[in-house]
């Protein structure tokens, strides 16, 4: 496995959510996916935010994935994302749409084929 | 960044390096927990299953720090950051759900960082060394303490005593009904055995918590 090829980071965290650092209370869960609201012009927005729509604008992310990409703590795109949100530019989709018993029952058949490849 | 300005939607597969996008067949992402203190293998669980394997961070304050602001007086705290791996696997044929795994060491003095992680997660596999069964007590405490599902898998590491489940269960004090299991982690057929065991026991769980 090759080592990540380095960096869209483009500032670090506290200056990339303005030096806010409350956690949102909207987007608790890393697999939260954002999925770009189709044809809302993007306002002012600043770099970092910018940065992240522009990666969602290539199809659905989660908040740990967009995370990976921007090299940012997930608490810093948690923040940008909720602007982003708030802005209507983008949508939070919870992770799972099944209950927790169907979920599970599914991942546990989904490992037992794994071992025994049909 | 040559997508900076695009607007259109560039493919996934085009772009090797670019974000790792969601297939659009996933309806279900499922987040399991890979605890365990320094060492203990979580990398390398992760590896061994995952297709794609993935960096994010934590931003962690080591809170109030001893060391003083030598102009203003103050004492500072202290921001930095912890890095955390997961790793992703396209489960059945459709490609609805997705497993995710995090890595994450389980500190006491990341907590928050610990919990934020975990938050959603349907479970925690406990990552032991039995060479040195301590590294792991902090993760071991901080995943009790979460009240979610979990198991134990012991790595088979050269040199590691050789005990029975009975001891290793008395030694770690483990509750009856929590699994212990026996596990390489650089093998995958061993890593997927040790993933269904805690999923097993997670659905057990679930189950009977949303009983008739
Ligand atoms: N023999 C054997 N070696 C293992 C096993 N699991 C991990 N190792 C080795 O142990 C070392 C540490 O494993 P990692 O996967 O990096 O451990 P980690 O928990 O991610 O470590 P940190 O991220 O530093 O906390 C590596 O050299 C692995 O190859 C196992 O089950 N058996
Ligand atoms: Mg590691």
């Amino acid at each position: 496995m090759s080592r990540r090829r380095d960096p869209v980071r483009i500032t670090p965290a506290y200056l990339a959510t303005g030096g806010r650092t409350s956690a949102r209370r909207a987007l608790p869960d890393v697999l939260t996916r954002l999925v770009r609201v189709d044809g809302r012009a993007a306002a002012s927005l600043s770099p970092p935010q910018h940065h992240l729509l522009t990666a969602v604008d290539g199809g659905d992310l989660t908040l740990a994935d967009a995370a990976g990409h921007l090299r940012l703590p997930v608490s810093a795109v948690r923040i940008l994302a909720g602007d982003l949100l708030d802005l209507g530019l983008i949508q939070a989709v919870e992770p799972a749409e099944l209950p927790d018993v169907e979920l599970l029952e599914n991942v546990l058949d989904g490992l037992r084929k794994l071992k025994k490849p049909a | 960044m040559a997508f900076a300005s695009s607007r259109s939607r560039p493919d996934p597969a085009a772009a090797p390096d670019g974000p790792a996008y969601l297939p659009s067949s996933v309806r279900n992402m499922v987040k399991l927990v890979v605890a365990g203190g320094l060492g203990v293998g979580k990398t390398t669980l992760i590896r061994s299953v995952s297709e794609t394997r993935s960096l994010h961070t934590e931003e962690v304050m080591t809170a109030p720090s001893s060391r003083v602001d030598s102009l203003a007086f103050t004492p500072r705290k202290t921001h930095t950051t912890v890095t955390m791996d997961f790793g992703r696997l396209t489960l059945g044929e459709s490609g609805e759900t997705v497993l995710y795994l995090f890595g994450t060491p389980g500190q006491a003095r990341f907590r928050q960082a610990w919990l934020d992680t975990a938050y959603g997660a349907r479970g925690a596999l406990v990552l032991m060394d039995l060479r040195r069964p301590e590294v792991s007590y902090e993760a071991m405490d901080l995943v009790e303490e979460s009240g979610m599902p979990y198991a134990v898998a012991v790595n088979d590491f050269p040199g590691s005593p050789v005990l029975d489940a009975a001891t290793v269960r008395a030694d770690l004090d483990l509750h009856p009904e929590t699994p212990l299991l026996f596990c390489n982690a650089l093998e995958r057929e061993s890593s997927i055995d040790a993933l269904i065991g805690l999923v097993s026991h997670s659905l057990d769980v679930y189950r009977r918590n949303t009983g008739p």
